[in-house]
């Protein structure tokens, strides 16, 4: 089992990242480990949960990164009520697998489309590290794998493959 | 597949030597015509010179005079050939504006070199500026960032302080992206007949003609504005894809009886830069028909643009768009999102993310920390998520605490038969703080009192919104992209009041 201080680690090794504090948050009823992390650079917080999947395993647990101006810290230790409230806010947003057959068939789209490995329905496309290139070739496997049409705008105002299903199914 | 500048121009070369690259106009105004081998050439032999000029010890960049003319072209292009960083300078810029810009470039570079009409790279000592003040942008620029780009060039136009943004290189082509997925989206063919009005050392004409280069377009130079002479380079080319700025667009508007037939080969014409009047665009989706007049907002800086065809600012009167791949969040003072409807300032986010450095200087945009990035423009969303902007703060005219959009003043003014050309600002006023004033050029042997410009602004807006003093001026300022420069108006007032 990988530990908080060794997310934290690898976190504060990205190149993007200042300083890196994971605590564990309830969510849902159970456990999930969230980081807070502080930026010399713009990075994502998707992208940052991906780089610490790769490192450490899918399995490591990270849920969720938070960016921070400053490290939201109570008793010496990063505040995990703050990264609660902020979860629950929604200025977090936690990995999820898919739901149903047609967020399946989405994620493996952009999965493979964007050569990510771990795509969240909630993931926002840009945070993921889409591009105008990426848009474009999911678009289309879309509207080959949906047989229907797919304007621009709409994939870009979806933005996550949850909301796109909503507008697939 | 990505080739560099130099390949992808021997390749066009290659394959349809004999089709038309360029066709420019020299100083009497007589045609001149390259095709692509012998473009290609030209292109080669002063990627050469420039090469053997170059002092590799020392940081350098070409700067090159950028009128519309074919060595203008030849020498931006040879410039992204030797992947050497290009500045297209504006050949007319006051020597004081010209000292400003190649300072910002001196402190990022060592030496510059002069292409001239001939294409022999002179080299010129950059004069050093004061560095960026300590804990600025200094360190985040870094050394590599500017030696590596492809181009740099001169925004800021509206504003009266210059600064320069860097485009990350060196240049490359690639059929998927060049050009970009929205100007694709704009009626742009490969190969495409290209009529290029705005100049050069402009962002928007100059990043249409890199694409123009490396799509295998034709281009057409026009060296300077004409109205009727636009209209007539359209026909005579069979020109497929324009670009214009409203100011552009307007004066061809008032041309007696513009024929929609001289526009047939026209797919598209693109509109950015400047706020464009309701007037104008309706002129023009009448003279077109909605479905070839398209507009673009916030491509310069490259934080995100939105796209809008005729048909849509049709069912949404003076929207500029829809986010194209692009999401836009307006937010409030504290940085809270507001809902549709309510204004806020304009956030943008893209795959292509700027940073502070992508500035020479330290104008900078703002950004948020989940990436969304600001150059401080108002606005409003509706539901369906079409962008309004709202005129800009500096812009603002306030009379007694009534704010007055300047637009709005001169399109009445621009209604009236005499007028040409108008621009309003504030001038002080002792109870109200300030009050409008208008600049106005009149149509060529036009007259028209001032009490009547009044009544006929009388007749359109507002009590406070109407122009408390007039003055007549042969032009107004206007940057190369159209933009009324404002602060070129203002110190007249400052020192000396109205003017009689």
């Amino acid at each position: 089992m990988v530990t908080l201080p060794e997310i934290s680690e690898v976190l504060s090794a990205h190149p993007g990242v200042r300083r890196a504090e994971t605590a564990l948050v309830r969510h849902d009823g159970r456990d999930v480990a969230v980081a807070a992390v502080e930026l010399s650079e713009y990075v994502s917080g998707p992208i940052l949960r991906n780089h610490v999947r790769r490192e450490l395993g899918e399995d490591s647990g990270l849920a969720g990164v938070l960016i921070v101006e400053h490290m939201p810290m109570t008793d010496g230790a990063v505040d995990a009520g703050y990264l609660a409230s902020a979860v629950a806010e929604g200025r977090c947003i936690l990995f999820e697998d898919p739901r149903d057959d047609v967020e399946r068939r989405l994620t493996a789209i952009w999965s493979a489309k964007m050569n990510v490995r771990s795509v969240g329905v909630n993931d926002d496309f840009l945070e993921l590290g889409g591009d105008s290139l990426s848009v474009l070739s999911i678009i289309a496997a879309i509207e080959t794998e949906f047989g229907r049409p797919l304007d621009v705008y709409d994939f870009m105002s979806a933005a996550s493959v949850r909301q796109l299903a909503e507008i697939l199914r | 597949m990505a080739l560099s500048v130099c390949r992808r121009i021997a390749d066009i070369a290659r394959a349809e030597p004999d089709r038309t690259a360029l066709v420019g106009f020299d100083a009497d105004l007589a045609q001149q015509v390259l095709s692509w081998r012998e473009f290609a050439d030209r292109v080669a032999d002063a990627a050469d010179a420039l090469g053997a000029a170059l002092d590799r010890r020392t940081r350098s960049c070409a700067v090159v005079p950028a009128g519309n003319t074919l060595p203008a072209a030849i020498g931006i292009a040879a410039a992204l050939t030797a992947e050497v960083p290009v500045f297209p300078l504006n050949p007319g810029a006051p020597p004081a504006e010209r000292d400003a810009l190649l300072r910002l470039l001196g402190r990022r570079f060592g030496h510059g070199y002069l292409m001239d009409a001939q294409l022999r790279p002179q080299r010129m000592d950059l004069p050093t500026g004061p560095e960026p003040p300590a804990g600025g942008s200094a360190a985040a620029e870094g050394p590599g960032q500017f030696s590596t780009a492809a181009y740099l060039l001169a925004t800021g136009a509206s504003t009266g302080i210059p600064k320069i943004s860097a485009r990350p290189g060196p240049l490359r082509y690639d059929p998927a992206w060049t050009p970009s997925v929205v100007i694709r989206q704009t009626g742009w063919r490969t190969g495409q007949r290209q009529l290029i009005v705005g100049p050069l050392y402009h962002a928007a004409p100059f990043t249409a003609f890199l694409d123009a280069l490396l799509d295998s377009n034709t281009v057409v130079l026009q060296p300077f504005f004409a109205p009727q002479w636009t209209v007539e380079l359209v026909r005579r080319y069979a020109i497929e894809w324009l670009q214009l700025t409203p100011a552009h667009m307007r004066e061809i508007l008032r041309l007696p009886d513009p024929d929609p037939a001289g526009f047939a080969s026209l797919r598209a014409m693109l509109h950015t830069a400047a706020r464009c009047d309701a007037d104008t665009k309706r002129g023009w989706i009448d003279l077109l028909g909605p479905e070839r007049v398209y507009e673009l907002y916030g491509a310069t800086e490259g934080i995100g643009v939105t796209l809008v065809r005729g048909d849509e600012w049709l069912a949404r009167p003076g929207t500029v768009g829809r986010g194209f791949l692009t999401q836009i969040r307006i937010l409030d003072d504290i940085g809270n999102p507001v809902p549709p409807g309510t204004t806020g300032t304009v956030f943008m986010r893209t795959p292509q993310r700027v940073g502070r450095a992508d500035y020479v200087n330290d104008q900078a945009i703002r950004t948020t920390l989940d990436g969304f990035a600001t150059v401080g423009d108002h606005g409003r969303l509706d539901r369906d998520g079409y962008l309004y902007l709202e005129p800009r703060d500096h812009d603002t005219i306030n009379v007694g605490g009534e704010k007055v959009d300047p637009d709005e003043v001169e399109a009445a003014l621009r209604d009236h038969p005499a007028v040409i050309d108008a621009v309003a600002v504030a001038v002080p006023h002792q109870t109200l703080g300030s009050v409008v004033a208008a600049h106005i050029v009149l149509r060529t042997g036009a007259s028209v009192r001032k009490a009547e410009l009044a009544a006929h602004c009388g007749r359109r807006l507002a009590g406070y919104k109407i122009p408390k003093h007039f003055t007549f001026v042969d032009q107004v300022p206007r940057s190369a992209a159209g933009k009324i420069q404002r602060w070129r108006l203002a110190p007249y007032h400052e020192n000396g009041g109205i003017p009689p």
